[in-house]
């Protein structure tokens, strides 16, 4: 069992328990939380979340969460972890439910896609280290999505191929890590995955 | 590329995981939390947690079994029985389900709108069971055994953000999946469609996904019949051309003939007294 503090921030959208499942069966006793305090005194946080962008800002900012995660990410600069709707909430701008405001830690906005994206894909990977540290391209992850992330190809750590485009599969900018995909859903490569973001934690911290 | 989805139905009937035959005979197998770990380990894309006496008995299932299966696996899980409030939906999700599977209140139609404003389109299958009769297809009320609406108007008024669609006249006949129904229904929908009903053995996904456009092939009888026939349908899938399968378990079953039925045909006696030999190192994560 890991002494790290992972919290997850709950701001009550979907499924966290299988997020905690996942870090429980990698040694890990994540908290769940959206008290100020405990997101300070985290090792790492991270920012699940499946609905829609609009819902979710609306409860960050209902339940005052903006500026500590701001704050936490951007100047104390904690290594953080987004999934799917986490995921997309870290841009500046999203469509989905209406144009609204996102967290705005990334230089990016979130578009509708044609057709739902829903399935195993594969990925083409552009920055190994460290979260797809043992994976190889090709490797499949669980997607379910209908928007998608736009933004400069520096942030990018990989991209997967559906309806003959190439859609952002996960971000990797400083402290910053999210995947449009759910790791813990993606069975022995998405724990691998998780395991090498906690790996980069026990480095770091 | 995104692959084709193999998903393994839990059938739940008062307690117990069963077999279901003609949608009226049962069979048990054990307990969900158990098939479900199995079914994980062996590489499954989804699995689908369905109580079929939920709404007939006017409860819910069982959100302790939701629970008891989400904890074992780390793969999508969608679950059905008796939901049709949207507390129903935030209780199942809560104990771990991704997706819930609506059946008899789709006719509510408010309460679908409201659950996909809520929970997303993505969060709501709707599941609906498709009765042959003569040469017309008909939407099938399980608890009246009426049938009087059109398949494929119901088909097309659905807005959810995929459709189970189960085919009646094949449920556990083991004769393969309805593919005049499948191929009639993907011309009335956009909506991503699910097949379910009559699949015997993994030559039955093979047929579904050569002949017709459907991404995603449940079944649930045949998945409890032998062991690892998740890992071995998927390799049957990928041995004679490289459909769009993921098949990157542990158990690859590659070099392996198959019979008739689909299993695994005996390896001779001097490559099994090999496999004795060989060393497998647990895989640690």
């Amino acid at each position: 069992m890991s002494g790290k503090k992972i919290v997850i921030i709950d701001y009550e959208m979907g499924n966290r328990f299988s997020i905690i499942n996942s870090l429980q069966f990698l040694g890990y006793a994540p908290v769940i939380s959206k008290e100020t305090k405990e997101i300070q005194n985290a090792d790492a946080l991270i920012l699940p979340g499946v609905g829609s962008f609009n819902d979710a800002m609306q409860n960050i900012h209902s339940l005052n969460l903006e500026t500590v995660l701001q704050e936490s990410i951007l100047t104390d600069h904690k290594p953080v972890f987004g999934i799917c709707l986490g995921m997309q909430i870290m841009a500046e701008y999203g469509y989905e439910g209406g144009k609204s405001k996102g967290l705005g830690l990334l230089n990016a906005q979130v578009t509708a896609m044609q057709k739902l994206h829903v399935g195993f894909n594969s990925i083409e990977i552009y920055k190994k280290k460290p979260i797809f540290t043992h994976l190889e391209d090709d490797t499949h992850f669980y997607f379910d999505h209908s928007y998608h992330m736009e933004c400069e190809d520096t942030y990018i750590s990989s991209k997967t191929l559906f309806d003959n485009q190439l859609v952002t599969a996960s971000i990797q900018h400083n402290n910053i890590f999210a995947t449009q995909f759910h790791p813990e859903k993606s069975q022995r490569s998405g724990l691998k995955l998780l395991r090498n973001f906690l790996n980069y934690v026990e480095q770091i911290s | 590329m995104i692959k084709k989805r193999v998903i393994a139905t839990i059938i739940i009937k008062d307690g117990w995981a069963v077999q279901s035959i003609g949608f009226n005979n049962y069979l048990p197998v054990g307990k969900a939390e158990i098939a479900a770990e199995f079914f994980n380990e062996w590489g499954v894309d989804e699995i689908a947690l369905i109580d079929i006496s939920a709404t007939r008995n006017n409860t819910l299932i069982q959100s302790e079994t939701v629970k008891k299966v989400a904890s074992k696996i780390f793969t999508p899980l969608s679950v059905g029985g008796g939901i049709k409030t949207i507390d129903d939906i935030r209780l199942i999700l809560d104990h771990g389900a991704d997706k819930v599977i609506i059946n008899h209140a789709l006719k509510k139609s408010d309460f679908i709108q409201k659950a996909i404003h809520y929970f997303g389109k993505q969060c709501i299958i709707a599941s609906v069971d498709a009765i042959q009769e003569g040469k017309k297809y008909y939407r099938y009320d399980y608890l009246t055994h009426n049938f009087t609406d059109d398949l494929f108007q119901t088909l097309q008024s659905i807005q959810t953000g995929e459709i189970l669609l189960n085919s009646v006249n094949r449920d556990g006949m083991k004769n393969g999946y309805d593919l005049e129904l499948y191929t009639k229904a993907l011309e009335v929908t956009q909506t991503p469609l699910i097949a379910m009903g009559g699949a015997k053995n993994p030559y039955n996904l093979r047929e579904l996904f050569d002949k017709t456009d459907l991404s995603a092939a449940a079944a649930a009888n045949f998945f409890h019949y032998y062991e690892h026939s998740i890992s071995i349908t998927k390799a049957l899938l990928k041995s004679d051309t490289n459909r769009p399968i993921r098949h990157d378990g542990l158990l690859k079953y590659n070099q392996f003939e198959f019979d008739e039925d689909g299993r695994i045909k005996k390896q001779d006696e001097e490559e099994l007294q090999q496999m004795l030999f060989e060393h497998h190192q647990r895989e640690i994560i």
